[in-house]
């Protein structure tokens, strides 16, 4: 059987306010429901502070340690010398889109150019469809 | 032959075509336009104003409608044929008998089933698993302080339950229109349908246009309580929120607004549960059925149902009129409200300031609010990009009005 929980509640506020409150109730009850508003708020509040800060930490660590890159594998081709040769900024503002896409913890294991060559085709035909249609 | 299309002439509407109806023609027509032409919330003005045209005509097999002597206008009664069945071999020597009915037929027209929607309190808490699976509350995670200001915007309820209280409304039907301040459709309808519910009509369709002139009614009140140069205010950007976040923030809030409010637990629930379904991430398909279908079905049947209600008899009382009168100070106040919350937190705060102009975003209205206090912010500084952080407020006035409404129930309806 279900508690009658709500009605333990209720019943001394719901008896508090007759069908045409006078000034003074009428005010105790906007003030008492506003109150209760802010509670129920606050109280929110509070609790995200708290969780907050737990996963402002965890954020903060993260972004301290370093993008340490897999190890090639034994037998691995040897990198391209292009990749090689890929900037240092390059680098971050890739982990940094990749940590804000991500939203979770990961490891960057490598960054390789793409292939532009392989893919003129594709782009073009997705070009030539994009250009047929009309642009309402 | 003549005769024969005079006494045909008396069986078609026409004859019970009345002036109140042609009045009603008439606001059927302002809101069309308003919808329509100039695009104020047409996915709900629009069936609101249509089933509020079938409501003006001499319809039949649509809907029920009852004028009671005390003034009440009762819509969607069904008459249930049956005859009393009774199981003898069930009942022992000191057992009650049972008295079981056979249901051989109900009548009632398309409304009288529909609008049940409305009756049993099916059709708000739905809408609002649709709202849960459409809003992101990252914004307000990443800054919870903005909770104030949804909690702050919700002033305009309260006062607007005083000046119903002081022109003649009854407590109940105080608080009913007091809601419509928190420019939350699917909340007024809850709340109104359980404590006032023959002012349905003239409580939505306040509730709905408000929130269709939020472009026209804030700025001003917004303009009037800030100076340029808190318009002017660049807020830090947002940290990012995560996953994880985001599911400890929906089930925390569900319980707490459910342990402090239990009256508003459908509402809270589904909200919450819609937007649990987003963000855990693998429920693809219930959210886009959410986010779609399920809220689309609803607001056509919610909107219709709510403008069924608005027949002549009973919408043509000075009672509407003061309604609307009312609305439009709450909407005023909860705006203003918001914007002087957000004044007194930057003397609180003045190393982080908060741009006032997001917070008449706390009236919910989601997310055209948001995009009202982003608007005006451009206004003075154009490189001013305050639609996240208006965000914030925006969808703690929607639990804001949420607890607001569990409130006036907690207190007025049992």
């Amino acid at each position: 059987m279900t508690p009658p929980i709500n009605h333990l509640i209720i019943l001394p506020l719901g008896a508090a306010i007759p069908e045409h409150p006078g000034f003074k109730e009428s005010l105790l009850f906007q003030l008492t429901g506003l109150v209760v508003v802010f509670i129920a708020l606050g109280l929110i509040w509070m609790l995200l502070e708290i969780v907050g800060s737990f996963f402002k930490r965890k954020a903060a660590r993260e972004s301290r340690s370093p993008v340490v890159a897999a190890p090639a594998p034994a037998g691995a081709p040897v990198a391209a010398p292009e990749a090689e040769k890929l900037a240092p900024e390059i680098a971050a503002v890739i982990a940094a889109a990749v940590h804000v896409y991500l939203d979770s913890s990961h490891r960057i294991a490598a960054i390789v150019p793409l292939d532009t060559h392989a893919i003129d085709w594709a782009r073009e035909g997705r070009r030539q469809i994009h250009s047929a249609r009309k642009v309402r | 032959m003549i005769q024969g299309l005079l006494d045909f002439f008396t069986t078609t509407g026409f004859t019970l075509v009345t002036g109140k109806m042609l009045i009603m023609w008439a606001i059927v027509c302002v809101l069309l336009w308003l919808a329509i032409a100039k695009g104020f919330e047409p996915l709900l003005l629009v069936p609101i104003a249509f089933g509020a045209l079938i409501a003006n005509l001499p319809t039949r097999g649509v809907i029920t409608a009852t004028m009671h002597p005390n003034g009440v206008y009762e819509t969607a009664t069904f008459t249930i044929e049956g005859s009393p069945v009774v199981h003898e071999g069930e009942i022992g020597p000191g057992v009650d008998a049972k008295q079981k009915l056979r249901v051989e037929r109900v009548e009632g027209g398309l409304f009288d089933f529909i609008s049940q929607g409305i009756k049993l309190e099916l059709f708000p808490p739905l809408i609002f698993l649709g709202v849960g699976a459409l809003t992101d509350f990252g914004p307000l995670i990443a800054m919870p302080r903005t909770l104030l200001l949804g909690a702050a915007a919700q002033m305009g309820l309260f006062i607007s339950f005083f000046g119903a209280g002081i022109m003649g409304f009854t407590a109940k039907q105080a608080a009913s229109i007091g809601i419509i301040g928190g420019a939350d459709g699917p909340t007024a309808i809850f709340l109104t349908n359980k404590l006032a519910p023959e002012l349905l009509g003239a409580v939505a369709v306040a509730a709905y246009s408000y929130m269709s002139l939020v472009p026209l009614i804030q700025p001003p009140i917004m303009r009037l309580l800030t100076t340029n140069k808190e318009r002017r205010i660049r807020m830090k950007s947002l940290r990012p929120v995560s996953k994880l976040e985001k599911l400890i923030f929906a089930v925390m809030v569900m319980v707490i607004c459910i342990l402090l409010v239990p009256d508003a637990s459908a509402l809270i629930a589904m909200l919450m549960l819609g937007n649990f379904l987003r963000e855990c991430g693998v429920t693809e398909r219930l959210v886009k059925a959410a986010q779609n279908e399920i809220i689309n079905v609803l607001t056509i049947f919610l909107g219709t149902s709510v403008g069924i209600t608005m027949a002549a008899e009973s919408f043509l009382a000075p009672a509407t009129l003061k309604i609307i009168l009312l609305g439009v100070v709450a909407f005023g106040v909860s705006t203003a409200s918001g914007v002087l919350a957000a004044k007194v937190m930057n003397w609180f705060s003045p190393g982080n300031p908060v741009n006032p102009l997001i917070g008449s975003a706390g009236v919910s209205a989601v997310p055209m609010a948001a995009r009202v206090s982003h608007v005006e912010g451009q206004k003075y500084d154009s490189g001013n990009y305050l639609l996240m952080h208006a965000m914030g407020p925006n969808v703690a006035g929607v639990i804001g009005t949420a607890v607001a409404a569990g409130y006036f129930l907690s207190t007025l309806a049992h």
